[in-house]
């Protein structure tokens, strides 16, 4: 049975005003800066551990006050906020407030008394080193006619000016009247107003220092390096673009779109990067464009386009175009050229120029607390620090945590979280500027308004709300974790004592297998049965059953206590061979003590039971025979042809089984008492459950017997209503002890403090249970330990986050668990598997809590990793290949075969962690 | 009968529409606490502001003297005389009529309304302006206007700096074109401009039996015992209240859906539909042409029925025309009396099948053609046949259905009977 665990951290694309740039910077401003990583990189699976950011100083949002009469939305007001870092000091501006803060106190050193008349901030300098003043562009809707000069000292307003209303001449034309954009360079300001005339901020005035080439700009930005301004112009029929030298805005070239796009022969409108400039984008109505152009010449160095349908689905290592086109403006340019994308399942750092992908960081499994039911995460590049890390933002709309990564290489260096108490207004997309031993977080107005508009039905997170933090980089936690992690990924491989190999290059069905015997594990595949020792791992003996390497075990049975002797079934390796050939063995030597052919009339080996060490095989003509002085002796014989058979630890000397009638329209369900296999009770589907829908099996389950369930309704159409019941039956009478009535299917269900039945049921086969009756079964994220009989949830625990965690591929997903009862009883083992990675996990029995936890070291797990075959044996576990969900796993989905040794059987010991 | 009436139920207002508009586990957090800045509250404009604002506006209005109103706002608002000479107008024709009572209602701001370093607000929104004509209106007959508002300090109070034009849907009032006079009655309200004074006291007491008549037949609106008539002329003729002048109609009845006024201060246009109470009401236009019918009576009570049913009015809704003129038809003449089939028997039966054919079809289908005439009164028809076969409760149970509801499809689901099926029983029970 499959149990799904969805695992969705989708990247999402959104607008975003994302500040810093990682090119430009001054090395003497950041010569100081070191990142305080710590010394174990982190996993870029699960939450953030280890310390989280420090707040210095936040500015508390205004929303309250802004909405004392009416509501932002409706009063359509344009706030914007962002921060610059001058020497020590940090100046943050939000809606209309303009302040400064001392990085190192996190003091408030002043506010500006700068009157916007109600209207609100539009532009203000950015500068990437000290300067002694500031430019503000200020007004209402996006109209910006108003400039002042303010100090960055003391905030004094120095200056404010409306020059740019007057509209003077300049070079025999007019100037416009407001301020479009503002570029800061080396520290000089220079505004571009509405008729492409770039002024000079000289003593708090502006003089026109030129005209650029157009009125305006579709997009106008400078490149990561920040000597070249690279624009494309807005309303013209051949979409130029052109490129000014900076700081002088003397123009350097222009190339129109059938240069830079000469496959595009639709309507064009070129957009550059924001983040990289000299990175220029297209679409058409199938395809996206890229071309990255040599900043000061405007020379064509690479180009490429995608289908727009190919979006998300590259393989790790290569490059989407399509959807870092779409999201071109969340990209991070880099000084050398290169650009850092966020993709669907997290960054890439890629050159145009060269075709390469530098590297490919997968994030999607980066887990964030949320409050809503489908939470898309976000993650922007920010910015570089001048110790080579790219610092990203990654974003949810409930929280947010900042990731450092190797810029050079994209290996993760360092995971913070933003506190829970000081993140809100942050964890939409936020603004980012990096200082010497921190961060500036800025709210996004824009995405916010975006994300918490009324129609979408998402509510703003609750608590106090920000405009402005800023955050220090926490000294690193290097101290060992002691405790077993109960989130996230585990960082304990389980050692792999001994593995039976599957043969290079072999396609076939191995059929491969293991029992413990107490002192051996027996592992089986191909004609070929091995006797390990678990403890040493030694290979202790193997045994061909036949010479024909066709020949295949097809029945074992664990036996319930340690034996000196054990039996297995084969079949020959002939087309119509049949399991029809028994094999006693001895399990220290691996000797064949007795080698049983069926007669024909018993036709095949339907299974083997074990009761008491003793080996009881049931053949296809329903009789039940024990091996004694190296023969068949009947002993009993069944009522119907068993489809179920399991056994029920409220009596162990009880074996039930369920058998279809009447063409699946009833079941037979009997019960049988071990030793003798005398049947003591009978009863049917009709009578525990009143009805028997034909089109739905009836499961005895395995880890009690005595646990029944079955469905109504057809499961196979999506709008039906399915209902499932479970009854728990007397184990000596058969009769119905308790019962969940028909319950609807709701697939969605999510909660451990209710007991989901469809959940529960889907997991029947992988259950264990207790001798007071209570079962352990899957819920949609955890292990549930329950009991039908009192109606009660014993425990539960919660793995959402553990599944999510594994390691796994950019395919789809689904999280396969599977329970085994050791210790004698006290502990439940939880074998989880994705098809990609397999992890082993403990829980206390009568608590459910967490004991331990390991991985199946990736190089011994090729093999073993979907939906593998579990048997415990004292200290360990050994997975078994199973083809079937083999096939599923990677044939069927087209999934590749991951390179390296494959493993029939797996023999892995699960060692306490210390502590 | 060669003279055609031609009586038009509703007049052109149109709604615009009415909606609305854990803790990643191992963070560890920083244990002294970040020093959290507050900005600073500068000049805000509150919901006290707002009130007493209001508060300004009613006195003014109360005291019915332009200059206390137009006081309320800037004196240097550019549009300052257009308003005065609009409401020393109104506030005149309100003080000498004494029918309408008043209120207004300040909107929410399209622009900010706060500034942090404590410097001036400026922001535009709606102003509403409520009134009832008194017994005429089960709620508050609204009209709304852009205004500029402003607040010059932290301390000072919120100031109305402009007011724009009355919005075109329920602009001009009938109060807003000329000196008016009225003569209260039982059942009505007459107005009429004071010249016309004669023709009003001489057609008083028809226009009086015609609403009484209206009000007899119809189920009564809760705080509703009286119709608004006002005598107008060809300059005005269905051009008020938003109306467009349609054919040669001889009076109109002038919809007013009663658009809750604090919706329509914050700008959204949404019907009040409180409980037991009305939706709509209307105004009625006796234009000059009509006082020459020797029916004018028939004319008074057909355009006061039309005013009644808007009871039911939903907005936007697709009432069929039968529906609206066939009440009105049926209603003004003298329902149980046999008058309608005794004198237009013969045209309604020889025109029935070809309405049949009309009903299904729009407005343009129904009026424009050369037998609108005859629709109109095999309209009545059905009503007459619901009157006569199922009873009086079956003539409103139709009306309401079809006038309250957004489709045909929804008319005819609420009522259990298609419209087709009705039409059909309608011309079988004619013989038609």
């Amino acid at each position: 049975m499959r149990r799904t665990a969805a695992v969705v951290v989708a990247v999402l694309l959104a607008l975003t005003a994302c500040t810093g740039g990682g090119g430009g910077k001054d090395k003497d401003d950041k010569a100081g800066q070191s990142l305080p990583l710590p010394a174990k990189a982190p996993s870029a699976r699960g939450p953030a551990l280890g310390p989280a950011l420090e707040p210095k100083v936040l500015l508390a949002a205004s929303d309250d006050l802004e909405e004392l009469t009416g509501a932002l939305d409706t009063a359509q007001v344009e706030r914007k906020s962002g921060a610059f870092i001058s020497g020590q000091k940090v100046v943050g501006y939000s809606v209309d407030n303009i302040s400064g803060y001392d990085l190192k106190s996190g003091k408030q050193l002043w506010t500006s008394k700068l009157d916007l008349g109600g209207g609100t901030i539009c532009l203000v300098s950015k500068p990437d080193r000290a300067v002694k003043t500031f430019t503000v562009a200020y007004g209402e809707s996006s109209y910006c006619p108003n400039l002042a000069t303010i100090r960055v000292s003391d905030g004094k307003v120095v200056k404010k000016t409306e020059k740019l209303s007057d509209m003077p001449d300049f070079q025999g034309e007019r100037t416009g009247g407001a301020a479009n954009e503002l570029f800061t360079v080396k520290g000089q300001d220079f505004i571009v107003d509405m008729s492409g005339v770039v002024s000079k901020m000289v003593k708090g005035e502006p003089e026109p220092v030129a005209r650029l080439e157009a009125d305006s700009y579709f997009t106008l930005f400078p490149t990561p390096e920040g000597n070249v301004l690279i624009g494309s112009r807005s309303s013209d029929e051949a979409c130029r673009v052109d490129g000014y030298a900076l700081p002088s805005f003397k123009h350097l070239w222009t190339e129109d779109t059938k240069t830079l796009f000469p496959d595009v022969r639709e309507d064009c409108v070129i957009a550059a990067v924001p983040g990289n400039s000299a990175w220029l984008t297209q679409e058409t109505t199938q395809k996206y464009y890229m071309t990255q152009v040599e900043p000061r010449t405007g020379k064509v160095l690479g180009r490429e386009d995608a289908s727009k349908d190919s979006g998300g689905k590259a393989a790790k290592g290569e490059f989407d175009l399509a959807s870092a086109s779409n999201q071109y403006d969340q990209a991070l340019g880099l000084p050398d050229g290169d650009t850092v994308f966020a993709q669907v399942n997290g960054l890439t750092r890629y050159s145009l120029e060269t075709g390469k992908v530098e590297w490919d960081l997968d994030l999607n499994q980066i887990q964030l607390d949320s409050d809503e039911e489908y939470p898309s995460t976000t993650v922007l590049p920010q910015g570089v620090t001048s110790d080579g890390y790219l610092v990203a933002s990654v974003s949810n709309d409930t929280s947010v945590e900042i990731v450092a990564i190797n810029v050079k290489t994209g290996k993760l260096a360092a995971r913070w979280a933003v506190p829970k108490d000081y993140r809100n207004g942050f964890q939409v997309e936020p603004g980012m500027t990096l200082f010497d031993s921190g961060l500036v977080l800025t709210r996004n107005f824009e995405a916010w308004d975006f994300t918490f508009a009324d129609y979408r039905g998402v509510k703003e997170p609750k608590g106090d709300l920000f405009d402005i933090g800023v955050f220090t980089f926490p000294k690193a936690d290097n101290s060992a974790v002691a405790a077993v992690a109960t989130s996230g990924p585990v960082d304990n491989d389980a050692k792999a004592v001994a593995g039976v190999k599957t043969p290079a290059g072999s396609k076939e069905d191995r059929s491969p297998g293991a029992i413990s015997t107490g002192s051996r594990v027996v592992a089986y595949a191909g004609n070929t049965v091995t006797g390990i020792d678990p403890k040493s791992g030694d290979e202790k003996w193997t045994l061909k059953v036949d010479d024909d390497t066709a020949a295949r075990v097809c029945a074992a049975a664990e036996p319930d206590k340690a034996v000196k002797t054990f039996t297995i079934a084969y079949r020959g390796g002939g087309k119509d061979a049949r399991c029809s050939t028994l094999l006693r063995v001895s399990t220290s030597d691996g000797k064949v003590l007795d080698r049983i052919e069926l007669p024909a009339s018993a036709r095949s080996v339907s299974r083997l039971e074990v009761h008491d060490r003793v080996v009881y095989v049931i053949t296809g003509d329903l009789l039940v025979s024990r091996i004694d002085d190296g023969a068949l002796v009947q002993q009993a014989k069944l009522a119907h042809q068993p489809y179920g058979l399991e056994q029920t630890p409220e009596d162990p000397s009880l074996v039930i089984t369920t058998s279809a009638v009447k063409g699946g329209r009833d079941w037979a369900i009997d019960a049988y008492q071990l030793p003798s296999f005398k049947r003591v009770w009978s009863t049917t589907g009709r009578k525990i459950f009143t009805k028997i829908d034909r089109k739905n099996p009836l499961f005895a389950w395995r880890g009690n017997g005595l646990l029944m369930s079955t469905s109504f309704g057809d499961p196979s159409k999506p709008e039906a209503k399915v209902k499932d019941s479970l009854v728990l039956l007397d184990p000596d009478t058969g009769r119905v002890v308790q019962r969940t009535g028909s319950v609807e299917r709701d697939y969605l269900a999510d909660d451990l403090r209710k007991f989901t039945l469809v959940q529960a049921a889907s997991s029947a086969y992988e259950t264990v249970g207790f001798d007071d009756g209570d079962v352990v079964v899957a819920q949609s994220s955890g292990v549930m330990r329950y009991s039908l009989s009192e109606k009660k949830i014993r425990w539960a625990v919660d793995i959402k986050s553990i599944m999510d965690s594994m390691e796994q591929d950019r395919g789809a997903i689904t999280v396969t668990q599977h329970y085994d009862l050791i210790d004698g009883g006290k502990t439940v083992l939880v074998t989880l598997n994705n098809d990609i990675s397999v992890e082993f996990m403990t829980l206390n029995a009568s608590s459910g809590k967490i004991t331990g936890r390991w991985n199946a070291p990736k190089k011994y797990r090729n093999g073993l990793q979907a939906d593998a075959a579990v048997r415990p044996f004292d200290g360990g576990v050994a997975l078994s290949h199973v083809d079937y969900s083999w096939d599923y796993a990677f044939r069927q989905s087209g999934r590749k075969v991951p390179p390296g040794q494959r493993y029939d059987v797996g023999l892995f010991k699960l060692t306490k962690p210390k502590g | 009968m060669d003279r055609r009436t031609l009586l038009l139920g509703s007049a052109g207002l149109v709604l615009a529409g009415c909606s609305g508009g854990s803790d990643p586990k191992g963070g560890k957090q920083t244990t002294s606490g970040p020093n959290i800045v507050k900005p600073e509250t500068g000049t805000v404009v509150t919901e006290a502001d707002v009130t007493a604002l209001r508060d300004r506006l009613n006195k003014a209005f109360e005291s019915k003297d332009v200059k206390q109103l137009s006081g309320v706002i800037d004196s240097e608002d550019f549009a300052l005389k257009d308003f005065e000479k609009r409401w020393s107008r109104r506030l005149d024709n309100f003080r000498r009529t004494n029918f309408l009572e008043g209120e207004w209602y300040v909107g929410l701001p399209t622009g900010r309304t706060r500034n942090g370093a404590g410097g001036k607000v400026e922001y535009s929104g709606e102003l509403v302006f409520a009134h009832t004509v008194k017994g005429c209106d089960g709620q508050q007959v609204v009209e709304n206007m852009r205004a500029d508002f402003r607040k010059k300090s932290e301390d000072a109070p919120l100031e109305l700096m402009h007011v724009g034009e009355v919005d075109g849907l329920f602009d001009p009032s009938f109060w807003d074109v000329a000196k008016i006079d009225a003569i209260e009655t039982k059942n009505a309200w007459i107005t009429f401009r004071t010249k016309d004074a004669k023709r009003a006291k001489a057609f008083a007491s028809r226009i009086e039996a015609g609403a009484k008549r209206a009000f007899d037949v119809m189920p009564r609106p809760k705080g509703v015992d009286k119709l608004f008539y006002a005598l107008t002329w060809p300059g005005i003729d269905g051009k008020l209240w938003g109306g467009v002048s349609v054919g040669e109609a001889d009076a109109h009845a002038y919809y007013h859906p009663f658009l809750d006024p604090a919706e329509l201060s914050r700008g959204q246009k949404k019907v009040s539909g409180k409980k037991g109470l009305p939706l709509a009401t209307g105004r009625v236009g006796l234009h000059q042409a009509s006082f020459d019918r020797d029916d004018f009576e028939d004319v008074a009570c057909h355009e006061g029925i039309h005013v009644l049913a808007d009871q039911w009015y939903a907005a936007a809704s697709e009432t069929p025309t039968w529906v609206i003129e066939g009440l009105a038809v049926w209603g003004s003449t003298r329902p149980g009396s046999g008058n309608l089939l005794a004198r237009e028997g013969g045209r309604i039966r020889s025109t029935f099948g070809e309405f049949q054919s009309v009903v299904p079809k729009g407005y343009k289908e129904f009026h424009d053609s050369p037998r609108e005439y005859e629709f109109y009164q095999c309209s009545g028809a059905i009503y007459e046949y619901l009157d006569q076969e199922k009873g009086r409760d079956a003539v409103f149970e139709v009306a309401e259905a079809f006038y309250s509801t957004q489709s045909r499809k929804a008319s005819e689901r609420k009522l259990g009977r298609s419209e087709k099926d009705l039409v059909a029983a309608t011309r079988k029970w004619l013989n038609a």
